[in-house]
């Protein structure tokens, strides 16, 4: 296993940004996304360049219709404000006013107002933290377009899974250090799945499996069908359960192998899914595909592309 | 589960050429034209608009002649009905100067929108300046409202308001010079006390024998004299030479101080 790439500082971050000529998505705390804005800003600062940030907010009267025609004019009138109300679900309160909005409505506003300068570089915070279901479809699918039309993003994000929902290159931010997490894309060789190696029961045998994690000096014991996901970051892997993250010491292979038996599939090298909860798979660009969960919150899971043909084999879609 | 592949973006093109952001004129007349349309649509604004008009009429029909007389015990007919006017004037540019100036600037700076214009590539000064020439726009046509409506005699009208429209013009400099600073409404109210003392002086002092003289050399103080030489057919450099100097200095000031507020505001935004 390779090791990942790691980067210093902001700015041989942007360095191998420029020379990759690819998208990155950080996930990292409010001071590191700050610098980064600050560093973007001054090195992209000759470019046609579009921010959508956390404290972004037009006059509060204003409605959404007035507040996108506005920027669309000072764009240049390129992107039509009505197209980007269309793409982006925002007709119904077209003629609501902004203070008015949900906060998911206030996220996709921000998009669309990025939208419309059509970017060669986007800073974006937090693209996906408040939207629901349908707005991280809308806000993905842009996302995907613009790139591969030749826009380049910086986005800033918490958790790490949003990053690897993205086009580009993933990291988080640790100390200073912006480290890559290794993506999953074409990945056959890890070999067939570890809940592969024979069968689970034998005979009469009766098998109790329980998943142990960890919160605060308590253990707890999950049974498997509790489990939404399991997720691996920053070298900790943890077990989500009713939109709760919880740490487990077991291992990715340990995990998979004792949830296999129970409807649970390694999507990502990262990531084991519940397939019992996955309520839709969307594909964005070639590349990426998601995987979105019927709770509450409609998580979203990254689908390795090598993976997804595993899953439609085993699942039939 | 079902398997969806999103509708591609009705705009999603290849990506164009890139292109630079609205020129800066350009960018100066949306942004006095969404400023326009503010005003009009912020019921806050548009009573601080009436109140002076109100309180016009008010004069008028209230005191009826009251106001002049009392003001022609000290001076003459024709410097009462100006006097008249300054009142007009005077609380229209005190209302637009705070509020459609300092007030709305410090919202928007308070609200995030300040920023996000510009992280959209406009400018402080493109903002400050459109911000002073569209609350500048609404007090002229309000202010000639206001004369109308304390009964200036139509015979100094014309020459009146556009005395007196140069007069006011530096405390609209100086309101965006004093907002640009502002980072709440809370702040405006503090920085902006020099917007309501100073045109009120002119007026009072204006209304008496004893400080008439030291109305010429205040600021929005010019008009009077102006327009009582060109009633009085006096060549303007003779009978208001003095006051058009003045006038004419306290504009620059205003400049310079904005111009200094607009550069302090700079090294702040690189700091920041």
């Amino acid at each position: 296993m390779t090791e990942p790439t790691e980067y210093a500082s902001i700015d041989a971050l942007l360095d191998a940004q420029e020379a990759a000529g690819a998208s990155m998505h950080i996930e990292c705390g409010r001071e590191a996304s700050a610098a980064l804005l600050d560093a973007a800003r001054a090195r992209f600062a000759g470019r046609r360049c579009a921010f959508a940030l956390d404290g972004d907010a037009g006059i509060p009267r204003d409605t959404v219709t007035s507040h996108l025609r506005f920027f669309s004019k000072l764009a240049g009138g390129a992107v039509h404000h009505e197209d980007a109300i269309a793409h982006f679900g925002l007709r119904e309160v077209a003629h609501t006013k902004l203070r008015d909005l949900a906060a998911p409505q206030r996220a996709l506003v921000k998009l669309a107002r990025a939208s419309l300068f059509e970017p060669e570089f986007c800073f974006i915070e937090r693209p996906l933290s408040d939207l629901d279901a349908d707005g991280r479809t809308a806000a993905l699918t842009w996302i995907a377009e613009a790139e591969q039309a030749g826009c380049r993003f910086i986005t800033t994000l918490q958790p790490l899974r949003e990053a690897l929902l993205m086009p580009g290159i993933a990291l988080w931010h640790d100390e200073g250090r912006f480290i890559a997490a290794e993506r999953d894309e074409d990945d056959a060789a890890d070999g067939p799945s570890a809940s592969d190696d024979g069968p689970l029961f034998a005979g009469d045998e009766v098998r109790v499996i329980k998943i142990p994690a960890k919160s605060d000096a308590t253990t707890l014991l999950f049974d498997p069908r509790e489990i939404d996901y399991i997720e691996s970051a920053n070298k900790r892997n943890y077990v989500a359960v009713r939109g709760s993250l919880y740490p487990t010491p077991l291992t990715m292979d340990e995990l998979d192998a004792q949830l296999g038996g129970f409807g649970f599939f390694r999507c990502h090298r990262s990531y084991i899914v519940n397939v019992q909860r996955v309520a839709k798979v969307e594909r964005f660009t070639r590349n990426s595909f998601n995987l979105t969960l019927n709770d509450p919150q409609h998580t979203s899971i990254p689908l390795a592309k090598g993976r997804a043909d595993e899953m439609r084999a085993r699942y039939g879609w | 589960m079902t398997t969806r592949t999103p509708e591609s973006a009705p705009h999603a093109a290849p990506q164009a050429p890139a292109r630079p952001h609205a020129r800066p004129r350009r960018a100066f007349c949306l942004l006095t034209g969404k400023y326009l349309i503010d005003l009009a649509r912020n019921p806050n604004m548009v009573a601080s608009a009436l109140i002076p008009l109100a309180l016009a009429f008010a004069m008028r029909f209230v005191l009826g002649d009251a106001f002049p007389s009392s003001v022609q015990a000290t001076r003459d007919a024709l410097s009462a009905n100006a006097i008249l006017g300054m009142y007009a004037m005077m609380f229209e540019a005190m209302m637009a100067s705070n509020m459609f100036v300092a007030y709305a600037m410090a919202e928007e700076a308070e609200k995030g929108a300040a920023r996000t214009l510009q992280l959209a590539g406009v400018s402080r000064t493109q903002m400050a300046l459109a911000r002073m020439a569209s609350a500048f726009a609404v007090f002229l046509v309000m202010s000639a409202l206001c004369c109308a409506a304390i009964g200036v005699p139509a015979g100094i009208l014309v020459p009146f308001f556009v005395a007196s429209a140069l007069a006011q013009l530096p405390l609209f400099i100086l309101g965006t010079a004093l907002s640009l600073g502002c980072r709440t409404q809370m702040d405006a109210m503090t920085r902006c006390v020099p917007l309501l003392v100073i045109p009120i002086l002119p007026f009072l002092a204006a209304c008496t024998v004893t400080f008439a003289g030291w109305t010429t050399f205040l600021p929005c103080g010019g008009a009077l004299d102006v327009t009582v030489a060109l009633l009085t057919g006096t060549p303007l450099l003779d009978g208001a030479g003095i006051a058009l100097g003045f006038t004419v200095l306290w504009n620059a000031l205003g400049i310079a101080a904005l111009v200094i507020a607009l550069r302090r505001m700079a090294r702040e935004d690189a700091r920041r």
